[in-house]
């Protein structure tokens, strides 16, 4: 018997539980023909603004033990680019686009959701508010009162499925997650890249151009699990966990902390196909297991 | 007519046929990929998994050196803990290689520029497939022009090999062990400035890091507009997806992988 896939978001249906993170897989074309991009549950697109951004100054990613430091800037051509140019391709493949989204004020935020709303072909909204590239002393999923405000005006801009992405770099991730529920979020997804920086000592130099950024990978999965498993407890709305995952094994243990889907990020760099093998994987591990559908697996961790 | 080289990337388990050090601390390896060589052209590299073990965690690129039949050849000198693992591999073992990636080097049909090829250090390695092409498409001796730099005469490459192209080679060390003392860029220059030739006919191909491609294209500067370099950065996806391989252009920020690695000099200084 082949096991049930398929988990809800919201109102939004994917056929399996495995997308592809923000910024990791960009619009999709990139990974035509070396990933069997029509396997995978959602996409979810380079984080997109409402203006083009050239992003920051090289160079913009170093390798850390067993990760990556990234300062790429939030580089991207801008909403309606990326609607004339970028969308097309990604509706070849049929499984829904969820749009990632970043303003640098509230307004931005509801105009390009607004803008969004009309597009058919886009799924859902992902709300990033928790970019650590781009220059603001705080940012808005640092504070509840912001997060609840930026989730408030996307809600009211849109009637798509709205997920709000959070940053790993705050006191309680726990309280800022209840905030973005009350604001109506549909779903939480979790944890972006935590700030970081790598030193040379030989040039007593910065290795990124913009001298800090984001840190991604293996290094950066048991933070997220634990993030995942506290905001778990904390809210009803499902959750998108994210955070070095590479293998199929790394799925199960997310949605054991209490993921109701997952995204595979820097492991898209290391194997192209990483994301459609993780379905693959996941549905020999329920097959193994005698477990009928996945869902069951979500928050079922033995404590 | 400009010659198109475009192919799509593919992900293959390639056997490793035959590595040895050349020089110290310098490979050459060749690797059985019928797939990859078909498609191949000079200046596009590999992305290769130099650890299975999640050690080191990324790819790292290689230019493509030779291009065969059903096999190509790397050649790259240990500088940190990827290359060493790649140096510890042996004939029979397996590699796991995304490519042919990117653009690599055009050489313009019907063009009666003189080429003329410079390589400071590994900058030699995507230089010989290009050199192999120009063997192929002219007739008699000297070809085309080489200029080699190295620390010592120790450490220069694939001498022999661009003679029996048919290049007229020249020779630069920075201790003057060999050749003409100094660097590269300036061996290039006065040979560039010669009587011999006329500038603006003098199509020069490079590769290595940007500080250097730009002191080159800065000293010939009125050299062909046909002339290109192959760049450098760090790079994750090499695919194009990630923005993290980023170089400054003329025309704004461009990805080494995806837009390049090979550029027109005149995208890299104005
Ligand atoms: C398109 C392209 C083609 C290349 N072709 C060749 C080739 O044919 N032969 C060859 O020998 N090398 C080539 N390189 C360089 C090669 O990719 C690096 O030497 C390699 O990634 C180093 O990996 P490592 O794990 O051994 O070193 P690491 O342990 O990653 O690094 C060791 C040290 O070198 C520095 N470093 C690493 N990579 C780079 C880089 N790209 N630029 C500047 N500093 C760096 C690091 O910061 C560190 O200080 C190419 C690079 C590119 C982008
Ligand atoms: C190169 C790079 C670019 C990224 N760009 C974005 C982005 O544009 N928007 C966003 O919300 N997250 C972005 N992220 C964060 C990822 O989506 C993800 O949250 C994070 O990398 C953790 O997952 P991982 O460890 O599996 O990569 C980026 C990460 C990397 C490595
Ligand atoms: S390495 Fe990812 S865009 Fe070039």
């Amino acid at each position: 018997m082949k096991p049930k896939l398929e988990v809800k978001i919201g109102k939004l249906k994917l056929k399996n539980p495995v997308t592809v993170a923000s910024g990791t897989f960009g619009y999709g074309s990139e990974f035509d023909g070396t990933a069997d991009i029509d396997k995978l549950g959602g996409i979810v697109t380079k984080t997109i603004t409402l203006h083009a951004r050239v992003g920051n100054k090289p160079p913009r990613i170093i390798e850390t033990p067993s990760g990556m430091i990234n300062s790429i800037g939030l580089e991207n051509p801008g909403v309606e680019k990326f609607i004339k140019d970028k969308l097309p391709f990604l509706q070849k493949y049929k499984i829904p686009v969820i749009a990632s989204i970043a303003g640098e004020t509230i307004k931005e935020y509801s105009e390009l959701a607004g803008r969004l709303d009309s597009v058919k072909d886009i799924a859902a909204i992902e709300i990033n508010i928790s970019c650590p590239n781009i220059k603001t002393s705080k940012l808005f999923s640092q504070d509840e009162n912001s997060t609840g405000e930026v989730v408030r005006a996307v809600r009211s801009a849109t009637k798509k499925t709205v997920i709000t992405k959070l940053s790993p770099n705050v006191t309680d991730i726990g309280g800022i997650a209840k905030s973005a529920e009350s604001a109506g979020s549909d779903a939480l997804s979790l944890i972006n890249t935590l700030k970081a920086m790598s030193v040379d000592a030989k040039t007593r130099e910065s290795r990124l151009g913009d001298v800090t950024g984001g840190l991604s990978g293996p290094a950066i999965k048991p933070v997220a699990l634990f993030m995942i498993w506290k905001v778990y407890h904390r809210v009803k709305i499902p959750i998108i966990g994210m955070g070095g995952i590479m293998s199929p094994s790394d799925v199960v243990e997310f949605m054991l902390c209490g993921s109701t889907a997952v995204s595979v990020g820097t492991a898209n760099f290391v194997h192209p196909n990483a994301a459609a093998e993780a379905v693959k994987g996941l549905s020999q591990y329920l097959k193994n297991e005698k477990i009928k559908d996945v869902n069951k697996l979500i928050g079922s961790l033995k404590v | 007519m400009m010659k198109q080289y475009k192919s799509m990337p593919k992900q293959v388990i390639a056997k490793v046929i035959s590595q040895k050090e050349v020089k110290r601390g310098c490979f050459r390896m060749k690797i059985e990929s019928p797939i990859i060589a078909r498609s191949a052209s000079p200046g596009q590299f590999l992305h290769i998994l130099c650890g299975d073990s999640g050690y080191p965690l990324l790819r790292r690129p290689i230019s493509i050196h030779r291009i065969g039949k059903k096999d190509i050849e790397i050649l790259y000198s240990v500088i940190g803990k990827g290359t060493k693992i790649l140096s510890g591999k042996r004939s029979g073992d397996t590699l796991d290689i995304i490519g042919p990636l990117g653009n690599g080097f055009k050489v313009f049909k019907g063009s009666r520029s003189v080429k003329m090829l410079v390589a400071g250090g590994m900058g030699v390695a995507p230089l010989l497939g290009l050199a192999d092409e120009l063997s192929r498409g002219a007739k008699g001796k000297n070809k085309f022009i080489v200029v080699l730099g190295a620390r010592t005469h120790n450490h220069i490459l694939c001498e022999g090999d661009f003679k029996r192209l048919g290049g007229d080679v020249h020779i630069a060390t920075e201790d003057g062990s060999k050749g003409r003392r100094g660097s590269a860029t300036d061996l290039a220059r006065d040979i560039v400035h010669s009587k011999k030739y006329k500038w603006r006919d003098v199509c020069i191909y490079t590769a290595g890091p940007i500080n250097m491609v730009k002191a080159l294209a800065r000293l010939v500067e009125g050299c062909s507009i046909e002339s290109q370099a192959s760049l450098e950065e760090r790079m994750a996806c090499g695919l194009g997806a990630c923005l993290g391989c980023a170089i400054e252009t003329q025309s704004g920020y461009k990805r080494v992988c995806k837009d390049g690695p090979v550029f027109n000099f005149c995208e890299v200084v104005a």
